[in-house]
């Protein structure tokens, strides 16, 4: 296992956000990185909330909503937890998507941190994406 | 230039792919199936990317309404999928779909190159 700062490399992928750095400037990257922060919070909030009210529906689609921004800046292990979670939301019991769903939030925060390492000074912590 | 319409509810694959394409087309965006077709009807594009799972009206819903449409029923529609089930490819051209492209899109050439060859350059 490989380690970069704190953190285990295969979890994530250098690779994506050094393209998204290139595709449109900094501008544009920075906005990137504050609107998966926002929309991945919003996300897993949604699906805590709905495992309350036994939602499935809205379990499934945040986690996929999540999938597809974990994967545009490489958060490989976010990504594979949300893929686990909608693929088995109809399936699991609440008691075990509870379980999926703060395994992801922690991950979440990971990635952030990790983002945070990468980017190091250039990192706005108040980034919102908007 | 031509114009691509985006229906896609996630803001960040929203403006990924305005990053890709905005040297090379104009863009529309539409966050929810409904905007969506209203808005196409007031401003028809050449193409339309249109996200699967989208809230309330899903992606298969808006492309049934753009067939019917008289104004829109020509317009081609890729569709963006974050799924990756085996046959959804296949299952979406049988529904009118002319293309399929999974998301993330890790490799902006695909999603050039799938709008070049329905409606050039």
């Amino acid at each position: 296992m490989s380690q970069a700062g704190n953190f285990n490399t295969s979890d994530f992928n250098r690779d994506a956000l050094t393209r998204l750095e290139k595709l449109g400037g900094e501008k544009f990257f920075r906005e990137m990185i504050g609107l998966f922060k926002t929309h991945v919070r919003k996300h897993i909030d949604s699906a805590g909330d709905a495992v309350k009210t036994n939602d499935t529906e809205t379990i499934m689609r945040s986690a996929h909503s999540i999938r597809s921004s974990a994967g545009n800046v490489g958060a490989v292990r976010l990504f594979a937890i949300a893929t686990d979670i909608e693929q088995n939301s109809d399936k699991d019991t609440m008691s075990v998507l509870k379980s999926k769903i703060e395994e992801l939030d922690r991950c979440f925060d990971l990635t952030v941190q990790w983002i945070k390492y990468e980017l190091g000074e250039r990192y706005d912590e108040n980034s919102s994406g908007s | 230039m031509k114009t691509v319409a985006v229906v896609e509810d996630n803001p960040d694959n929203r403006l990924l792919v305005q990053a890709i394409l905005e040297d090379y087309y104009q863009i529309q965006e539409y966050e929810d199936g409904k905007s969506a077709l209203k808005g196409l009807r007031g401003s028809i594009p050449d193409i339309v990317l249109l996200d699967i799972s989208l809230p309330e009206m899903d992606g298969r819903d808006v492309l049934k309404a753009i067939r019917k449409d008289d104004q829109l029923h020509h317009l081609p529609v890729i569709a963006l999928t974050a799924h990756a089930m085996t046959g959804d490819r296949e299952a979406l051209l049988a529904i009118g779909f002319n293309d399929y492209l999974m998301k993330p899109i890790l490799d902006e050439d695909d999603l050039i190159n799938a709008i070049k060859n329905l409606v050039g350059e």
